[in-house]
């Protein structure tokens, strides 16, 4: 999983691994970065993340990815963008 | 065309790319480093993007311009990235088509979009501290960092 800007510097990292099982789905990714990293966010829902480079709802089945990304807020303002994390995982094998 | 790179942008070279003979109109965009923000003195920026997806995105903003103005004939977006100083341009949007209307409206999309699709972010250096500029904080948070001395790091 990757990290940026803000969230990279909350967090200490710009990548970690994640294990998930094979039906999990963006929200449980999202679940796992607040249990991981706590100073970031404590609202998992309000992640945006990114799933091999195109913006998933937290339903979206993470089975057959092989990169996701918590995307901060790009601009100050309004955003659709809300809180988030890029966070960029391998899933080798799939 | 589209571009993210890390060296100096050249509005010049740009237009010469999207410009066309049956182009009646070209609007250009120049994101420039201001020198201050609200009352922070700004030292410089330094812009991170998450590749190949900002690529893509700027792309997909690219493609949306033509579909909602098919008139519009070329369109040029280039964004740097990199430690910026103050004067500098970090992003420029060219749009050139037929007529004035389709080329302002266009342009001012451009930008919009890009601040909203595109995972590109910048940091601002000022007297006293750092910040990525951006609603990173809760909301509760974020109520203590409207003062210009917040997010300092001593």
């Amino acid at each position: 999983m990757r990290l940026f800007a803000g969230h990279k510097e909350k967090a200490g990292t710009s990548s970690f691994y994640v294990e998930l099982t094979k039906s999990a789905t963006v929200g449980d990714l999202a679940s796992e970065v607040v249990k991981r990293f706590p100073s970031l966010t404590k609202e998992a829902p309000s992640l945006v993340i990114a799933i091999d480079d195109e913006f998933r709802e937290h339903d979206f089945k993470l089975n057959y990815c092989t990169e996701a990304a918590i995307i901060p807020p790009v601009s100050g303002g309004s955003s659709v963008m809300n809180m988030p994390l890029q966070i960029i995982f391998r899933n080798p094998g799939q | 065309m589209i571009d993210i790179t890390y060296e100096t942008l050249d509005p010049k070279e740009l237009l010469n790319r999207v410009k066309h003979n049956s182009n009646g109109a070209i609007v250009t965009f120049l994101g420039t480093t201001r020198d201050t923000t609200g009352l922070r003195n700004v030292l410089y920026l330094d812009y991170e993007a998450y590749r190949p997806m900002a690529d893509k995105k700027l792309e997909e903003v690219a493609n949306d311009v033509r579909k909602k103005w098919p008139e519009v004939q070329g369109i040029a977006i280039a964004h740097r990235l990199g430690r910026l100083e103050i004067g500098d341009i970090s992003l420029v949007i060219i749009v050139s088509s037929p007529h004035r209307k389709d080329a302002f409206a266009a342009c001012e999309y451009s930008l919009d979009r890009i601040k909203q699709i595109v995972p590109i972010w910048k940091k601002e250096f000022f007297e006293g501290g750092e910040v990525w500029i951006g609603s990173q904080e809760t909301d509760s948070e974020r109520a203590s960092s409207e003062s210009p001395t917040a997010n300092i790091r001593k």
